[in-house]
């Protein structure tokens, strides 16, 4: 199944497709997660692999989900949009996010924290709506499991790695920035060290 | 389009009967009618819009805003962009007092969208905030701000005055944008928005106030 036969599957008949780049809008997630047009278009050179875009409307608000900047000029450029009534933003953008989430697995630091407060919906995320006090409980609940779960040496590896993280913040809690760093995007860590 | 007669720093100014008045009963309506999925009136938005100043933007895509104040709304709807100089012309009160106190950035700021650049003019110019918060709240930055800054420099614009505070110096350069900061710490108002609605006069902003024992506790930021 083509690309955009399993897109158009997922998110049912009512979305329109169109063969074109997202209207100018907010990025549902952060931009510094966004890859460059450049950098995609060398891929597409080698197939014909289209870029996608989901866009939702609220009114005159355009909320867009994808995972490269607007737009790769060498790339088939297919968008996908809704029209929300004004007043149901929460529902347009979760249906962003339960894509993002469930289909292309999109760790949730990923997303843009103003678009979630925009639409409400910093209750169901509150570690990306940067409430430092759940993001240390977080760290404390997973420091629990992973102390509960039978040791094994990566048991043993993440329970010291939990209590040496847990020991900086309560020291500086300014480092839980970096720890929010690492939770966002755990492949740098393979860069630093491999 | 809407001629609203104040720039987007409404959206930090708490006193809801000032928002008819300077943006007018359509713009207010247009508000309401695009945020009702967090607000119901007025006082909603209001309260929605002072808790998360960094969402607002979002929400007013595609409005059309013409009059005085274009450019600051063409900016703030089109890249949630606010500036960060200080809108308060402080009367004069002469003082040759310095402050150790780096904050060279309106509270109207608040309300920008935190890209790299925004972030960097925040540590570049504001850089004594770091000091009381670690990172910037995205969320109910008046009270976080109300708990963060040294009570004995709230006792400094309360005693001396927020004009005082406005013409003292940090450097070679005068704290007009901390006397913003101090003013709306205290009420949940912008002293240039207070001024429009000649709020903000003689006796509530230049006030030189002679209580010397609150002045004597502020001496840790006194420079001279």
């Amino acid at each position: 199944m083509s690309l955009i036969s399993q897109v158009r599957e997922r998110l049912g008949v009512e979305w329109e497709l169109v063969w074109r780049p997202p209207p100018p809008g907010v990025f549902l997630l952060k931009e510094e997660y966004l890859t460059k047009a450049e950098a995609v278009e060398s891929i597409c050179a080698r197939g014909d692999t289209p870029v996608v875009y989901i866009v939702v409307y609220i009114g005159d608000v355009v909320v867009v989900y994808g995972r490269v900047k607007p737009a790769p000029a060498k790339c088939p450029v297919a968008t996908f949009s809704k029209k929300f009534p004004v007043g149901k933003a929460r529902e347009a953008v979760r249906a962003l996010i339960d894509y993002a989430l469930e289909v292309d697995k999109i760790p949730v630091f990923q997303l843009n924290p103003d678009v979630l407060r925009y639409a409400d919906l910093c209750h169901l995320f509150p570690l990306v709506c940067d409430d430092p006090v759940e993001v240390i409980s977080h760290v404390k609940k997973s420091r629990e499991v992973s102390i509960r779960r039978p040791k094994g040496q990566a048991g043993d590896v993440f329970t010291l790695l939990v209590q040496v993280l847990k020991e900086k913040v309560d020291l500086d809690p300014a480092y839980l920035e970096i720890v929010k760093k690492v939770v966002e995007d755990p492949e740098r860590l393979r860069a630093c060290y491999v | 389009m809407y001629r609203p007669s104040t720039d987007p720093c409404i959206f930090l100014h708490g006193e809801a009967e000032d928002w008819p008045r300077l943006l007018g009963e359509d713009l207010v309506k247009e508000l309401i009618k695009r945020f009702r999925h967090v607000a119901r009136d007025l006082d909603d938005f209001i309260k929605y819009a002072l808790e998360n100043p960094q969402a607002v933007y979002v929400g007013l895509a595609g409005l059309k805003v013409g009059g005085r104040f274009r450019q600051d709304w063409a900016a703030y709807v089109g890249l949630g962009y606010v500036s960060p100089n200080y809108r308060t012309q402080w009367p004069f009160v002469e003082n040759g007092v310095e402050l150790d106190v780096r904050i060279q950035v309106s509270p109207c700021f608040l309300l920008s969208r935190l890209d790299r650049e925004v972030v960097y003019i925040w540590r570049n110019r504001a850089a004594t905030i770091f000091k009381w918060v670690s990172q910037l709240p995205r969320h109910k930055p008046l009270e976080v701000f109300r708990r963060a800054f040294p009570l004995e420099l709230r006792e400094l614009a309360r005693s001396r005055g927020y004009a005082w505070v406005a013409w003292t110096r940090w450097r070679d350069r005068r704290n007009k944008h901390l006397a913003e900061w101090l003013y709306w710490l205290d009420t949940g108002r912008l002293p240039h928005i207070d001024y429009l609605v000649s709020r903000c006069g003689a006796s509530s902003c230049t006030k030189i106030g002679g209580a010397e024992s609150l002045y004597k506790s502020a001496e840790g930021y006194v420079v001279n």
